[in-house]
């Protein structure tokens, strides 16, 4: 998707000279990412919607971009931004951070006081993603899972795992501390880890 | 040195999992890692299951790749009604 994108340094110019072919490269190469991101904060229904709004705030707001990141990692938080304005806006009571309950998978209980496995893990039937996916089963129970993953959990593993961002950049984008950006990744990855697990034990 | 007194325990290993698949664990903590995996056959399975758990995301992230562009035009158009409404664009958040 992102063929040979010019460096920040020759597409800033461009872009703000309105430039029609640097806005092409630009949204070529990063509308599809916003648009799983803006999907991960606030969910599919006004993904799209969201995505556009922060297009017109990289407009109004790239003259004054002070380049301490990367154009990339700019847009993104612009993205992540107009989301959470957008989600705080839709449903005042969520939490974008947590929500209640352990993971199943690494929870306390399946530990003995000495640190070692009291319930240890059971074997998977699968060695590849693809042993795993061929069950439509499966697919809808992970599915099921991000779905039901906090906002900000959701974004730092759709980023992460599924658009492949360093953690740097998502920390950065999703404004947390690079201690906070782990920890979220953590969970989310455990709790899709303890639906698949969940599965096979059924 | 008692080497046992610094090696994680089996929940430790969990807690370290996804910072070990990230690459961000110290060189001393990947070492001492790695011996508690070579040592513990479950902590491995759930290594190995976490790693496989990633690698399925990439997999469906990469199958839901292959809708996404028809909306550029869409916002390119966008981009130029905005442009033209208001040239001198200075303030806004």
């Amino acid at each position: 998707m992102n063929q040979q994108l010019p460096s920040d340094n020759e597409l800033i110019p461009r872009l703000l000279a309105h430039d029609e072919t640097a806005y092409t490269q630009v949204v070529s190469a990063y509308h599809g990412l916003m648009v799983h991101l803006a999907r991960a904060i606030v969910g599919p229904a006004i993904a799209d919607e969201v995505a556009q709004e922060a297009w017109l705030a990289v407009i109004r707001a790239l003259p004054r971009f002070e380049r301490r990141s990367s154009l990339k990692t700019w847009i993104l938080r612009i993205v992540s931004n107009t989301a959470k304005t957008r989600l705080r806006h839709e449903s005042r009571t969520v939490s974008l951070e947590d929500a209640p309950g352990e993971q199943a998978n690494t929870g306390a209980n399946r530990f003995n006081a000495s640190g070692r496995w009291a319930s240890p893990p059971t074997v998977w039937h699968a060695d590849t993603p693809d042993d795993l996916l061929a069950s439509q089963e499966l697919r809808t129970c992970i599915d099921t899972a991000l779905r039901a993953l906090p906002p900000l959990q959701r974004a730092a593993l759709t980023l992460r795992d599924m658009q492949g961002l360093d953690m740097e950049s998502i920390c950065k984008v999703l404004e947390v501390s690079e201690s906070n950006g782990r920890v979220l990744l953590h969970r989310a990855r455990n709790r899709i880890h303890a639906a698949i697990e969940e599965f096979y034990l059924q | 040195m008692k080497i046992m007194n610094m090696m994680p325990s089996c929940r430790e290993i969990t807690e370290q999992a996804s910072d070990y698949l990230n690459q961000d664990l110290s060189p001393w903590q990947r070492a001492a890692f790695r011996m508690h995996l070579l040592m513990c056959v479950y902590c491995r399975r759930h290594v190995k299951h976490l790693g496989l758990t990633v690698a399925t995301l990439g997999k469906i992230a990469s199958e839901e790749k292959a809708r996404e562009n028809d909306d550029i035009q869409q916002i390119i158009a966008l981009i130029k009604r905005q442009q033209k409404e208001s040239p001198e664009q200075k303030g806004g958040d």
